[in-house]
């Protein structure tokens, strides 16, 4: 399968396959290119890509890269093909959350028309023992919570929805 | 394989107050490690002087390869047991490198009440001799001890396994073509003289070495003979008369430069091989551990959150990410091992426990060792759930873990519960390796659930009498039980009495693992068989 990379918010479908010594063949509209990445000192790296070598400064931080070559910089961000065609399911984009198992509701900490970031603990509930904070899956507007502190519920109960995102 | 993406803010309130508080509780252990490895009374470490014998952990550092990592098991063994007055049991035990070899190393610590072996000394004897045949790893014995603890000695001597076990792991090792080197650097006396005669090779020191039955006051006392330790089971005696040992020794260092040698001669097996790939550092920092963790133990968190900051790359292959979502299972490798890895994000459901079950047997399958991540304050209860047959699927995952094949590896990061503890294999599921993080609690419900429930059977007692009990009369009944619950539910506990084989440092957990697990390789894995699982 194709590798995906994202230059600077565009996304690239590339063949590479690696080669037996160091480096990767790159599969470019019918022809191969060998390219090969030699680290030289700190950030620094010769590229060589068939026969031409370039120098380049190269940050990497997890799958993102910033790359300095021959005088333009580019952000280079590698998806692997599992998370990359995942992102068109849309899944993060639901409204509202509904309660893992059964239990007590111990505190709502969000209110209705809260705006809220990713992350934001919404209401805390406690179940067999364990207190879970049901946190923001993504950020917006808390549209409705529908329980309320002290109240019990059942499992797949509705917990909280977030307004939903309008689209563009 | 893809990484996992880490949805926790740093820089929050909460991260910092919770990093402060595991910080605190990591360096706490670091304490406790350093006292019950070092601090010893000072005519005790003048005794071993005046008798020009090294110190345990001098002896270890002498006998390991330079620069090689030791991982010591049950360092704080007996930390809450004999008044704190036996530190490790008086026993130093672990997995180390020894002439290139993964060896068990075995040493009586003889600044702890003469080496003298204690009931615990004996279980945690009993537990790296378990290790060693499990795992197939050679021994290396550093003996010194002043015989069994005799008051106690109705704790450690007739059952199955007490000390008799230490002797009987020696000749199954031995049965089963697993070398054993034993070093004498002080006195076996009675059943410790079996150590040096049931390992393969044995060397013992002039002058301070000595192996006999029953000790020159013993023997006085039986026979009236009188004779002098040298003359009954010193070093010349033994290697030039008896035969009950091999090499004399002129010192404990050339006694140490002479096991070497031989270890270095022990056959070299090939290991099992299993998926191995070049090992990456995790993306995400283990030190962000600390703040993932939360201060209170009740509370909630992703376990993906933990694996990111164990595995290679944080790189998380995720099995079923949407059915029985209590329980995360899925593929992922440390350092370059790959391993299956079943972690609790909650309570055990049914389709958790299918789930569990379900991956368990297709890593036992292909070969994948497993590794129980344990945050699980048990099944779920309740009429519908017994309705759907909860016992019956939590039944399916303990058959399971019981049955693979594969090395399993367990660490005990939060809590772990009733059946739970049986559903991610817990100790008596025979895990190769059981750690605990210092926050931990392991016991067969909470601490306020126990007292709850103690109380309540009593009030039901006294109300068939006719008699109500005020609420202080009725504190004064949970109160003690909550306070010896919470002591006995401890990582401290579990740890003092060998439930596990150490409390770790949560950001050493990795590293630990990868040692683990290439220890375990020594061993081959049996083809998958299970019994019956209930349908």
């Amino acid at each position: 399968m194709a590798e995906i990379f994202k230059i600077d918010d565009v996304d690239h479908s590339l063949w590479l396959t690696a080669r037996s010594t160091d480096g990767f063949r790159l599969h470019w509209n019918g022809s191969q290119i060998d390219i090969e990445l030699l680290s030289l000192q700190g950030f620094r790296h010769q590229l060589r890509i068939g026969a031409e070598t370039h120098e380049a400064v190269i940050a990497a931080f997890g799958d993102r890269l910033h790359i300095h070559l021959d005088g333009e910089i580019y952000e280079v961000d590698y998806a692997d093909p599992v998370s990359h065609y995942a992102r068109t399911l849309g899944e993060e984009n639901a409204d509202c959350v509904r309660a893992p198992m059964p239990g007590t509701v111990v505190s709502c900490v969000a209110r209705a028309g809260d705006a809220v970031v990713r992350g934001d603990a919404l209401i805390v509930i406690e179940s067999m023992k364990l207190e879970t904070s049901i946190k923001a899956w993504r950020s917006g507007t808390v549209e409705t919570v529908h329980v309320e502190a002290g109240c019990a519920f059942e499992r797949d109960a509705l917990l909280v929805t977030l307004a939903p995102v309008r689209k563009a | 394989m893809r990484r996992l993406e880490s949805r926790i803010n740093t820089r929050s309130q909460e991260f910092q107050t919770n990093s402060v508080h595991h910080r605190g509780l990591a360096a706490e252990l670091k304490e406790r490690q350093q006292k019950a490895r070092h601090d010893r009374p000072q005519r005790d470490t003048d005794r071993l002087a005046r008798q020009n014998k090294l110190l345990a952990r001098a002896r270890l550092e002498h006998l390991l390869d330079p620069g090689t990592p030791f991982l010591e098991f049950s360092s704080l063994a007996a930390n809450m047991a004999y008044n704190g007055e036996v530190p490790g049991a008086g026993q130093i035990t672990g997995i180390g490198i020894v002439s290139g070899r993964e060896v068990v190393v075995h040493a009586d610590d003889a600044s702890v009440k003469g080496g003298a072996w204690y009931p615990l000394s004996v279980k945690k004897i009993v537990r790296a001799l378990d290790i060693a045949i499990e795992n197939r790893l050679p021994v290396v014995h550093l003996c010194d001890s002043a015989g069994g603890f005799l008051p106690l000695q109705a704790e450690f001597f007739a059952d199955r396994y007490y000390a008799g076990r230490i002797f009987r792991n020696q000749s199954i090792l031995s049965k089963m073509g697993v070398p054993q080197m034993a070093l004498v650097m002080g006195h076996c006396t009675a059943g410790g003289a079996y150590v040096p005669a049931l390992s393969d090779y044995n060397v013992i020191v002039r002058g301070t070495g000595a192996i006999f039955l029953g000790g020159p006051p013993l023997v006085k006392a039986a026979t009236g003979e009188e004779v002098t330790v040298e003359d009954l089971g010193g070093a010349e005696m033994h290697t030039s008369v008896s035969g009950t040992a091999d090499y004399p020794a002129s010192s404990e260092l050339h006694a140490i430069a002479i096991a070497r040698e031989i270890v270095e001669r022990f056959e070299r097996r090939q290991k099992t091989a299993i998926d191995w790939a070049e090992p990456e550092a995790p993306l995400y920092d283990p030190q962000e551990l600390y703040g993932i963790i939360p201060k209170d133990q009740r509370t909630s968190f992703d376990m993906r959150e933990i694996i990111a900051r164990i595995v290679d790359g944080s790189r998380f292959h995720e099995y079923q990410p949407d059915f029985g979502t209590s329980l995360v299972c899925g593929y992922a490798r440390v350092h370059g091992y790959q391993v299956g890895i079943l972690a609790n994000n909650g309570v055990l459901f049914s389709d958790s426990a299918l789930k569990g079950t379900h991956f368990i047997q297709l890593c036992d399958k292909n070969r994948t060792p497993l590794v129980f991540l344990q945050n699980i304050t048990g099944f779920m209860v309740g009429r519908e759930y017994e309705r759907r047959g909860i016992p019956k699927d939590g039944a399916k995952m303990i058959m399971a873990v019981s049955g693979a094949s594969v090395p399993k590896f367990t660490i005990n990061c939060n809590g772990s519960f009733g059946a739970g503890t049986y559903g991610m294999s817990g100790r008596a599921f025979d895990p190769r390796f059981l750690f605990s993080w210092p926050q931990s609690q392991i016991s067969v419900m909470g601490a306020e659930q126990a007292a709850n429930v103690l109380t309540d059977i009593k009030l039901r007692q006294l109300a068939r009498e006719g008699r109500t009990l005020a609420d202080d009369e009725i504190a004064a009944i949970r109160e003690p039980v909550l306070a010896d619950y919470r002591r006995q539910s401890s990582a401290y506990y579990a740890t003092s009495e060998v439930w596990d084989d150490g409390v770790l440092d949560p950001v050493d957990t990795r590293n630990a693992l990868a040692i683990a697990i290439s220890a375990s390789l020594n061993a081959p894995i049996e083809s998958p068989s299970y019994g019956v699982f209930r349908m």
